[in-house]
């Protein structure tokens, strides 16, 4: 070993460090890709970050505060450093990690958070400034300050990730809902043994791995499985599994959360390792996994050492190094130390020198040294230290050399003066923290377990099994075990045979113990979280500033915050903080971890469920004519409605909304109109005890209602509200066909159910909804009588034989019709029932019938407009909050029964006459257009807060009949009494008008129209 | 997602259901002398207990029936299912996981 | 699919689909065909059967035999075949389908009294969509949570659940044919939905 000699490094010369053979690359398949705009060439099986190595690029990105340059730490998702931008356009993907991405031909990566460029970023004077920029720096200094708006933009923009897109996603993104007996997450040695007994045993096994292929741990290491290399034995199993019709394995397949009831979600990436998804292919795939039970086979995170300038490129984890050698072929460097405080670091070191990477030293911080490394240390030559710690690194865009000290026996000094060895490679391991991600997501706590210096997985919460790695196990051997013997339990637990399988021989060695090193004695920037740069004397200042809690720490500091959500950095900083409180780390406990264990894109999520497709759309029967006869429609509920109508005999129309809509109410107050009324809630109601069930639900009595008429009734709530409006026929002894608001229809039908089933299932009803089953039209105005009679030429449909009120079944040319004679609109009306699929025919029939009469279509508009005239409420006053008084329908009350709400329904408070209740509003001056939701108050001048005298629940801007705006709304009680104006004001549009009460009924008051 | 246990259906998501209520509260009957407590406890009185509860879903997309569950409020485990009326066995053994 | 038909009314019967059913092949058509044949069944009579709580226990029977069709007694299971299906709704509650022909409701009242059996005919408030093929089971993986595997859901089993986000009974009509039946004013969007997640197997509109 050479001391104190320092090479140069050179970022410009980059140097191939592929190997000549080896790892699981195709050789044959090259594949190029650019990297900052840069060209290069990677092969088949490489991961950006691999393909980055190989290629000597060693600086991939910028650190997010101090904006320190940073290597690829890590070969897997928990990379803390290299995040890079994918892609461009639309599909364009920041903060993925390039130790995650598959290699794909024309590959497109950016580095970020560096600005112009990665050799040559202006921000990082914030690392020069870093004294001052400790946690809550910018809290402290600028919060408070005014202008903190002003300084957030630049603020946000020096410390960051990279920029998303502003573009639509150009990719379709699926769902799938899986069921299976034993879902197995992770599809590595653990996981592959409990695949085989679970699927010999016939249980449907899912089998999940994030990875391209299985194998976990064991693509990265040289172990051998009964004297072969180990992917003989995962090639064996893989294809035993795959001749098994009931196990599933799913690669690329991420599992991410654990919910309750054992439902684990995860996502499949369907074609992320492709240019772009393939014609009528989804990008990436949700699943929804439904297991009786679960094995967590999640395996492990290695953890880095905490000492001073521990995030130069070249810093790497220890299995990281030897992954790349082992998988990738590629050389992470050329002159390696290895610090470790277990016998990680030996595996990397032996990895490393067999592919002829000079290995100088390892460092081991431990006292023990494990004996059985001796002989392939002396074979290789590496020398060993013991009891030291690398002190210190060296080399700004690239490692160059390390400092090497000896610790204290206290561990709290270092004794000797360090010296300097020269390196480009500096692979560290601070031991393995088990995944237990997955573990806490379904509820369960993990535990301290001073072994393995690490938490793990501690009483069972659902039926999630940790296994092997995951379960603080990390011995293959252990792993392989434990993956079958929890498997044989569980498919015993599920009653199936257990199946035998024999676990092949490893040639592991011993382990010797792991003594925990949370942190190396010494004065530079000590990184516990790379992603955050969060270090370790900012865990040392939240402790002195009180943020002692690890909830609190997190948030003060932000560690664990990025997107690797602390997967290397979590435990580190807490066992700091527990040095510091001089406490045991379990007492110190860890955050909650909540899903996503890995970030996933929201597309996944939203799945088909965007766009049009977020909100399913209801048509009515006649949908297709409306809108091919210049209807606007508008949404009611997830119905659309035609709004109102455009007349088309010009083209363009001259109409616009005002005028078509004066129009249509014209068209029906003095000839006739036709309006579909389909999605109005319907129901059959059958059964000997229909009339009694009617009696209880409505407040008014429906014993002596007549078999062909319809009534007009309300239901209360239990708590003596109103809840609903509608009419009820009467079609035959037991039969009832019953209407409810559009909105409240599914409500409706619940509510009876739950009646039916839950408080009087003594009596013999039976309710269906017929909703879909009936298109609907209500032929409304003077003239409708005539076109009816027209439609029905044999029949006799005048006032005495089809009274107001009155239903008939009518055959209209072949088709059942039901019509009731009852209005809406104030005028003479009938309401048209037909099966829907002669809904379309019918309502064009209609329309040629009453030709003659200039009939017209009319909306939902002009409908309301109508209403509104006549005095009708509906679902603006049915706003759950009114009592039958207050909408003036307390004639309704019957007396002489229980209903639902009777008893509540004459509490005090309810019978307040100082209660406001429905009255009409018009405007003082006649035009002024009165906002529905305007609250009404004495004074609009007065300074708030003003009493409240009422609202305006609905407004007609214009009622053509009148020819001036109307409303309705609610005025005290008080009020009506005493005063005959009020004021409407509407603060949020600076509006006030003042409003003349009146009658609600503003036309026909005597409903004279309805009845002749 | 909880998965609810339809005693006619079978296992099914929850979004097949609509939550209706408490389903430990009684109406009171008809024929009782106006009692005011006890309509307003029916009405408006609820516990928010910690550990289990029963409550009242619907299969609303699927049976259409009522259906008592259950639940630990704590671990949102569901203990057990069955018809409105049917009593249900709440011993510490819904606790216990076998295997 | 034209569902054989005499009644007067049939050419005036229009499906919620008729304007947005493109038939031919699209998608993603493997040199295998087509993974999918989807098709609407129209027009059908389907009627909901309820018997009253009072009834007479030999109605059911005598109703049974009448139509020639059994009323399952276990849940969520049918019996039946194209001619005539009765499916299980929920207690004491069945679905009788067939293509239209005469009026079932008639013939049924005629000699049951209408407090014993309830009748509704719901033929025009539900759309059927035939789903045929070996990617059935994984489009309908797609849109519900229910167990579609074929060891918990074979032939003659049906659901009621949510598909896509809808309100849906699903009929396994055979290993792979299933009858969907979804409410008349969704089907549009249905069908919109069906198509895009079985556009990666390839399908065939008959």
């Amino acid at each position: 070993m050479k001391k104190g000699s320092s090479e140069v490094f050179s970022f410009k010369s980059r140097r191939q460090q592929r190997l000549d053979d080896g790892g699981q690359i195709n050789r044959l398949e090259p594949i190029n890709f650019t990297f900052d705009g840069k060209k290069f060439t990677g092969f088949e099986g490489d991961t950006l970050a691999s393909a980055l190595l190989a290629n000597g690029v060693r600086l991939v990105g910028r650190s997010f505060k101090y904006h320190r340059p940073r290597g690829i730490y890590s070969a897997g998702i928990e990379e803390p450093n290299a995040l890079v931008a994918l892609r461009s356009g639309d599909r364009h993907e920041p903060n993925t990690r390039a130790t995650a991405v598959e290699l794909f031909p024309g590959l497109e990566a950016k580095s970020q958070n560096r600005w112009p460029n990665l050799l040559l970023d202006y921000l990082q004077i914030n690392n020069l400034l870093s004294p001052f920029l400790s946690a809550g720096f910018y809290y402290k200094t600028f919060m408070g300050l005014p202008g903190w708006h002003f300084y957030e933009y630049f603020i946000r923009k020096a410390a960051g990730m990279g920029d998303g897109t502003k573009f639509k996603d150009p990719d379709k993104y699926d769902k799938k809902h899986m069921h299976c007996d034993i879902l197995i997450v992770g599809g590595g040695p653990t996981g592959i043994a409990a695949a085989v007994t679970a699927g010999r045993a016939g249980a449907r096994v899912i089998l999940l791995d994030n990875h391209p292929t299985l194998g976990g741990q064991l693509n990265g290491e040289l172990f051998f499985l009964d004297e072969k290399p180990a992917h003989y034995w995962i090639e064996k199993c893989v294809e035993e599994l795959d001749d098994m019709e009931h196990v599933t394995i799913a690669t690329r397949t991420s599992a991410f959360g654990y919910y309750d009831s054992d439902v684990v979600n995860a996502i499949e990436s369907v074609s992320d390792h492709l240019p772009e998804p393939p014609d009528y292919q989804c990008r990436q795939r949700l699943w929804q996994i439904r297991a009786k039970r679960v094995i967590l086979a999640t395996g492990a995170t290695e953890r880095p050492l905490v000492f001073s300038n521990n995030d130069r490129p070249g810093v790497m984890l220890a299995s990281a190094a030897r992954r790349y050698v082992n998988q990738y072929a590629v050389r992470p460097g050329n002159k390696a130390v290895i610090f470790t405080n277990n016998d990680d670091g030996y595996k990397t070191a032996f990895d490393l020198a067999r592919v002829g990477i000079e290995v100088v030293a390892v460092v081991d911080s431990r006292k023990k040294i494990p004996e059985h490394f001796e002989k392939e240390l002396n074979e290789k030559e590496i020398e060993v230290i013991p009891r030291s710690v690398v002190v210190d690194t060296h080399g700004y865009f690239g490692l160059n050399s390390v400092e090497i000290g000896t610790l204290s026996q206290d561990g709290k000094t270092i004794e000797s003066n360090p010296f300097i060895v020269s390196a480009d490679l500096l692979a560290v391991s601070g031991g393995w923290s088990p995944n237990v991600h997955l573990y806490c997501h379904s509820g369960g706590k993990p535990v301290y377990n001073d072994a393995v210096e690490a938490f793990v997985p501690g009483a069972l919460s659902q039926n999630g099994h940790s296994a092997g790695a995951a379960k603080g196990s990390f011995s293959l051997n252990d792993c392989l075990h434990e993956g079958h013997d929890i498997a044989s339990t569980l498919v015993k637990a599920l009653n199936f045979e257990s199946a035998k399988q024999i676990i092949p021989e490893t040639n592991e060695k011993n382990i010797v113990p792991i003594e925990a090193l949370w942190r190396v004695p010494g004065k530079g920037k000590k990184f516990v979280d790379l992603q955050d740069d969060v270090t370790e004397s900012d865990i040392t200042l939240a402790h002195r500033e009180g943020y002692v809690s690890v909830e609190h720490l997190k948030r003060y500091t932000t560690l664990g915050m990025g997107t690797d959500q602390g997967k290397t950095s979590n435990l580190n900083g807490q066992a700091i903080m527990a040095q510091e409180k001089a406490e045991p780390i379990e007492k110190i406990g860890t955050t909650t971890f909540r899903p996503p264990y890995t970030p996933i894109t929201m597309g996944t999520l939203a799945g088909r469920d965007i766009g049009l497709s977020y909100k399913h759309t209801r048509r009515s029967a006649m949908h297709n004519w409306h809108k091919q006869n210049g209807a606007i429609f508008v949404e009611a509920g997830q119905w659309l409605r035609p709004q109102y109508y455009l007349d088309e005999l010009e083209q363009p129309s001259k109409e616009n909304m005002d005028t078509a809509i004066n129009r249509e109410v014209q068209t029906v107050r003095t000839s006739v109109g036709l309006v579909d009324v389909s999605t109005l809630g319907k129901i059959d109601i059958q059964g000997k005890d229909s009339a009694e069930f009617l009696n209880r639900v409505y407040t008014n009595g429906w014993t002596k209602l007549p078999i062909g008429k319809a009534r007009y009734g309300i239901m209360l709530r239990e708590d003596g509200l109103v809840f609903d409006d509608g009419t009820t026929s009467r079609l035959d002894e037991c039969h009832y066909f019953m209407t409810t608001t559009t909105s409240n229809a599914a409500a409706v039908l619940s509510h009876m159910e739950y009646y039916l089933q839950v408080q009087w299932p003594d009596l013999d009803v039976k309710v269906t909804s017929v909703t879909e089953q009936w298109a609907a039209m209500a032929l409304a105005g003077p003239k409708s009588r005539e076109v009816l009679s027209k439609l029905l030429p044999t029949r006799n449909v005048d006032n005495e034989s089809f009274p107001f009120m009155g239903v008939r079944e009518f055959d209209i040319e072949g088709v059942p019709a039901r019509i009731f004679r009852i209005s809406f609109s104030g005028e003479l009306s009938y309401e048209i029932n037909v099966p829907a699929d002669f809904g379309e025919f019918i309502w064009q029939r209609v329309l040629e019938v009453g030709r003659t009469y200039n009939i017209r279509p009319y909306g939902t508009e002009a409908m309301g407009i109508m209403r509104i005239e006549k005095g009708h409420v509906a679902g603006p006053e049915l706003d759950g909050r009114m009592t039958a008084a207050d909408l003036g329908l307390q004639k309704l009350l019957s007396t002489k029964k229980d209903f639902i709400g009777s008893k509540m329904m004459d509490r005090e408070g309810l019978k307040d006459k100082n209660r406001p209740r429905l009255v009409g509003l018009i405007p003082v001056d006649k035009t002024s257009r009165v906002k529905s939701g305007a609250i009404l108050v004495k004074d609009p001048t007065l300074a708030p807060p003003v009493p409240k005298l009422g609202h305006v629940s609905s407004s007609a801007y214009l009622s053509p009949t009148l020819g001036h705006p109307i409303s309705l709304g609610f005025v005290s009680g008080d009020i009506i009494e005493t005063s005959k104006k009020v004021w409407a004001v509407s603060p949020l549009h600076n509006e006030s008008h003042e409003l003349e009460i009146t009658d609600p009924i503003f036309y026909d008051q005597k409903s004279e129209r309805l009845h002749d | 997602m909880l998965i609810i246990n339809c005693p006619l259906c079978g296992p099914r998501d929850h979004a097949e259901f609509t939550y209706i209520g408490d389903a430990t509260k009684n109406r009171p009957k008809s024929d009782d002398i106006s009692n005011d407590d006890a309509w307003y406890d029916y009405v408006y009185l609820r516990d928010n207990p910690k550990g289990l509860h029963e409550e009242l879903w619907q299969h609303s997309f699927g049976c259409r029936c009522f259906v008592k569950v259950v639940r630990n409020t704590v671990t949102h485990q569901i203990i057990a299912t069955g018809m409105p009326k049917e009593d249900l066995i709440l011993d510490e053994k819904g606790f216990e996981r076998s295997v | 699919m034209t569902e054989g038909n005499t009644n007067k009314n049939f050419l005036r019967r229009q499906s919620a689909l008729a304007h947005v059913i493109n038939y031919g092949q699209f998608g993603n058509v493997s040199l295998n065909g087509p993974g999918l044949f989807i098709c609407e069944r129209h027009p059908l009579t389907i009627l909901q059967l309820e018997t009253a709580k009072s009834k007479n226990p030999q109605t059911l029977a005598e109703i049974s035999n009448l139509l020639n069709v059994e009323f399952p007694q276990t849940n969520n299971t049918c019996h039946g075949d194209d001619e005539r299906r009765s499916l299980w709704l929920g207690p004491n509650r069945w679905l009788i389908v067939e293509p239209e022909r005469d009026c079932l409701q008639t013939l049924i009242k005629t000699k049951f009294s209408s407090s014993d059996v309830f009748l509704t005919d719901l033929s025009h408030g539900r759309s059927t969509v035939r789903l045929k093929g070996r990617e059935a089971r994984e489009v309908l993986m797609k849109g519900s949570g229910v167990d579609w595997h074929l060891n918990s859901f074979g032939t003659d089993h049906c659901v009621h659940t949510k598909l896509f986000d809808l309100a849906a009974t699903v009929d396994c009509r055979d290993i792979d044919v299933f009858d969907i039946y979804i409410a008349r004013g969704f089907a549009e969007d249905f069908w919109d939905i069906l198509l895009d997640s079985a556009e990666e197997f390839g399908y065939q509109v008959d």
